[in-house]
């Protein structure tokens, strides 16, 4: 960017410098046909020569910085949407539990486990609280067969 | 009544206790907290309140700008006086008017021209801190690849866009007025043609890069939310694939997942374009009452002096408009891209 401000600087520069040279010297004798082949000269070199040393690198690293920092954003946002999907799946699968045990007169706090896959599959669960043996296993055949959690991956604690 | 009450309490009763996502729009920069409007959850309210905050700044800019052109007629009226007297040379004369006009027009646009460029700034950071968090909402609600490709596509185009400004186009404009009192004062043909040349790169500079843009937006909107869309159906997909209850336990997550990130992005980018618009519209309401009564102060030397100075009011009135434009740009590019995360694309 230093590169091109110089460059349309210069040009502008020249131009300037030029036009008010020649609208100055206003002779059209030698001397003035003279002054406007420098002044072409000058104008042409001014266009040219930065064109020759010009480095486009600075493009190229401000496009790479730019996608790692919306590679970051992205990913934050993936990490958010996967924090509340998983709180939602636990809050739920948890209700549902917590709604059957009430049919069986059972007062039960129940902690969730999820897989790691994309999905969040409930696979584990951990219940506390007093519970008769019948509502017990009636509540882990439900959890079973509903949501899948098979019966060695249910913790009870009493 | 007795229905709708009872209803009421049932659809409380199936909410479901849940915290949305948690996000926020970045707090509206100083300069436009005075015309932030309070309510910012209707855009076209919001908007409203703005213009009509607004509107107030316009009063004491014309009362300004008003003497500044008074003064400017002022002296083209006595150079044509001067030019229409027997034995003055209308070279002298153009000299004199020139430089008096230039004098005049010159102070005010130079504090005009730094207040555009400090808005550039001002939007230009505003957007370094909206468009992360609009990313985050954005791929939160499952348009990963389209976020990420408008994040960094505007980063990039408002890095190049706001340097070009601060660099290149500021300077040019200064020697485009400088080329345009030279041309005044001396004449010359080839400063006119040179002076030309600079409106035309800065006009089209700005045009190309806009241009750019919009056209990186469509394709890239286009392409990555097509990719998008294909990774949310497979994610339903083997969603449905699952055991019934649990199945339909993540098929109700993953819609409240869309719903809530839709939501918060939604009322960011409400925010968002509202704190653009009140940092923007200031500046430009007071860039923009110069502009106007200096073209009309162009209008009426037009009639009344001579070619060379109507020409450069003329070319200050230019120069003001290309500020407004530079300013405008900024502005719209982000809104544009702003627009485009709310709008989601997939």
């Amino acid at each position: 960017m230093e590169q091109l401000r110089t460059y349309v600087i210069g040009i502008t520069a020249a131009g300037l410098i030029a036009g008010i040279l020649l609208g100055i010297v206003r002779s059209k004798d030698t001397s003035g046909t003279l002054l406007r082949v420098v002044v072409g000269m000058f104008l042409t070199f001014t266009v040219i020569r930065p064109i020759v040393n010009l480095n486009i690198g600075d493009i190229n690293s401000n496009l790479t910085s730019f996608s790692q920092e919306a590679g970051e954003s992205a990913a934050d946002g993936e990490i958010l949407a996967r924090d509340f999907y998983c709180s939602y799946i636990k809050s739920e699968t948890q209700a549902y539990i917590l709604d059957k045990a009430e049919d069986y007169g059972a007062d039960l706090t129940v902690e969730i486990c999820l897989d790691d896959s994309e999905s969040a599959v409930p696979v584990g669960v951990q219940i506390r609280g007093s519970v008769s043996p019948y509502a017990k296993t009636a509540l882990g055949r439900i959890m079973e067969r509903d949501l899948g959690i098979l019966k060695e991956n249910q913790v009870w604690i009493d | 009544m007795k229905r709708i009450v009872m209803l009421f309490f049932m659809i409380l009763l199936t909410t479901i206790p849940v915290s949305a996502i948690e996000l926020e729009a970045p707090v509206v920069p100083s300069s436009g907290r005075d015309l932030m409007p309070s309510e910012h959850e209707s855009f076209t309210e919001g908007l409203l309140e703005v213009l009509t905050d607004a509107l107030g700044y316009l009063q004491p800019d014309l009362k300004e700008a008003s003497g500044i052109c008074f003064c400017t007629i002022a002296a083209v009226m006595i150079v044509a006086v001067l030019q229409s007297f027997h034995g003055m040379s209308g070279n002298v004369t153009d000299l004199a008017g020139s430089i008096l006009v230039a004098t005049l027009l010159l102070r005010s646009t130079n504090s005009l021209i730094h207040l555009g460029m400090q808005t550039v700034g001002e939007i230009s950071e505003y957007g370094k801190l909206l468009l992360p968090v609009m990313t985050t909402a954005m791929a939160a609600q499952g348009g990963v690849t389209a976020a990420s490709a408008l994040y960094a596509g505007t980063a990039f185009f408002d890095a190049v866009l706001t340097s070009l400004i601060s660099k290149i186009l500021t300077p040019m404009v200064y020697l485009f007025l400088s080329l345009a009192a030279a041309c005044s004062a001396v004449g010359e043909e080839m400063l006119i043609k040179v002076k030309d040349a600079v409106k035309w790169a800065m006009t089209w500079t700005l045009k190309i890069i806009l241009y750019v843009f919009t056209g990186y937006i469509s394709i890239t909107g286009v392409v990555s939310g097509t990719t998008d869309a294909a990774a949310l159906k497979a994610a339903k997909l083997t969603i449905s694939g699952v055991v019934p209850v649990v199945g339909g336990i993540l098929s109700d997550a993953s819609e409240a997942v869309l719903v809530s990130a839709g939501t918060v992005k939604n009322a960011m980018g409400v925010y968002g374009l509202l704190a653009v618009v009140s940092v923007w519209l200031g500046p430009f309401i007071r860039i923009g009452a110069h502009y106007l009564m200096i073209k009309l102060t162009a209008g009426v030397c037009g009639i009344i002096g001579s070619k060379r100075l109507s020409g450069l009011i003329r070319d200050f009135a230019g120069a003001m408009g290309f500020v407004l434009a530079m300013t405008g740009a900024v502005c719209l590019m982000l809104m544009v891209s702003t627009v485009c995360y709310m709008k989601g694309m997939v």
